[in-house]
């Protein structure tokens, strides 16, 4: 009898536990970080928002500014080894507010008021290496889950105004958590230094950013209240800059003159980045 | 004599008995639709059910037993299922295939475990046994099996005709 029992026990488990083997072979391979949404569910999403974004904030065509934005491109994606993204694309938004922000499909919108206040493009590299990296890490794309749900998210081209507002104001205002700005940070300290760009540009940026607010930081994506400001700063003036070599690579920005007797450099440059 | 009690035949049966064995099915339906969301309260009701019921017959016994001992392992994996529904969803962990896998290997033996309910539920109304893998064996061994009290219990004469 014990052993009949013990048989049949043997057999319970042994189905149950091949049935959770065979479905979980069987069923398709999940992003685990990203949860229910698809790729193609992903992408929609993305198109949505861009649009919505793109009707709501003015895209200004600044021609003075463009040549510059796709060389910072360019020169940051070709370090990037395994990147996510297949390609990143920037847009300037006619707005006077100092802010930068990321959003899905691997768009960066920079607000006007940021470009004209960074003076040298190397900060503004600093300030996209910074929003490559909350795409790298989908950080945008968990932050709208978490915040909004996948249900909700994916009803969005319902044409819900009050979402779309929601949804816009968290992409474009709110911060990411703690711990995503400095995994953010990280990255682009790190993508900086890999392109030949002082990662110190990420704290002189900030810095500059502080006295713009006047130490009164509201809550833009780029800088918040939290980590600190000083905190990040100082960490990128303590990154170690031991192996680090800078490279010039003659970014064309308004404003900004580079020495002629280094011509060939700047045509090389300019062929590696239209490559 | 038998190690175990001689098996019941349907016409020996009491129709109360019947309807109480039939009964510690029906009470996990009963209690399935209120706790949903928590997996343990069909047990709880089994558990309760099976205090008021056991010192019946060896037929009623097997009954609860079988449908209590069957509903615990059950009720734990749904119970696993929900725990870690519930830390992917609040804690941002997203949900793997395994996960997805034993959710849909639980939800699939929680219908063949409800159909075969259904059928025992039948069965003991008509006062028949039916035996469900390893928990029928298990309940026949614990309902059936004579023992030392029992043995004394059986054979002790109460009820003499009048005298």
């Amino acid at each position: 009898m014990k052993r009949k029992l013990f048989r049949d026990a043997l057999i319970l488990l042994a189905t149950f536990g091949l049935v959770w083997l065979v479905l979980t072979l069987v069923l398709p391979e999940r992003d685990v970080e990203k949860g229910w949404l698809s790729e193609d569910q992903e992408e929609k999403l993305s198109e949505f928002i861009i649009n919505i974004i793109e009707q709501q904030f003015k895209v200004i065509d600044s021609t003075e500014y463009d040549e510059g934005l796709d060389s910072i491109v360019a020169i940051l994606h070709r370090q990037m080894e395994s990147s996510k993204q297949k390609e990143y694309k920037v847009k300037v938004l006619g707005n006077s507010e100092i802010n930068a922000f990321a959003t899905l499909g691997g768009r960066i919108y920079f607000f006007k008021g940021m470009l004209e206040m960074a003076e040298r493009p190397e900060e503004i590299a600093a300030v996209m290496a910074h929003e490559m990296g909350h795409i790298e890490h989908d950080h945008v794309i968990r932050r709208l889950i978490s915040e909004f749900g996948i249900t909700v998210l994916l009803g969005i081209s319902t044409g819900d105004t009050l979402l779309i507002k929601e949804v816009i104001k968290m992409l474009s205002k709110s911060a990411f958590s703690r711990k995503q700005e400095r995994e953010a940070d990280d990255f682009a300290l790190n993508l900086l230094h890999d392109s030949g760009i002082s990662p110190r540009n990420l704290g002189t940026l900030f810095r500059k950013l502080q006295e713009a607010y006047d130490s009164n930081i509201p809550n833009v994506t780029i800088i918040s209240s939290h980590p600190s400001v000083e905190e990040r700063i100082k960490k990128s003036f303590e990154y170690d800059m031991e192996d680090f070599s800078e490279v010039n690579h003659f970014i064309p920005w308004p404003g900004v003159t580079y020495e002629q007797e280094d011509e060939e450099s700047i045509e090389v440059e300019a062929i590696d980045s239209e490559l | 004599m038998s190690e175990y009690i001689d098996m019941p035949q349907p016409a020996d049966i009491p129709v109360k008995e019947k309807e109480d064995a039939m009964g510690a099915y029906l009470m996990m339906f009963a209690a399935l639709g209120a706790g949903l969301p928590l997996p343990f309260i069909n047990v709880l009701a089994s558990i309760i059910y099976y205090f008021l019921h056991r010192k019946r017959s060896p037929f009623v016994r097997f009954h609860l037993i079988q449908s209590l001992y069957s509903q615990v392992p059950l009720s734990l994996l749904n119970g696993v299922i929900v725990a870690w529904a519930i830390r992917n969803f609040f804690f941002n962990y997203g949900f793997s295939s395994l996960f997805f896998g034993l959710a849909i290997a639980v939800a699939v033996f929680n219908i063949i475990y409800l159909i075969f309910s259904i059928i025992a539920a039948v069965s003991a109304r008509n006062g028949k046994m039916y035996y469900f893998l390893f928990f029928g064996r298990l309940a026949y061994e614990m309902a059936f099996r004579v023992r030392e009290e029992r043995e004394s219990y059986a054979t002790e004469e109460v009820n003499r005709p009048p005298v």
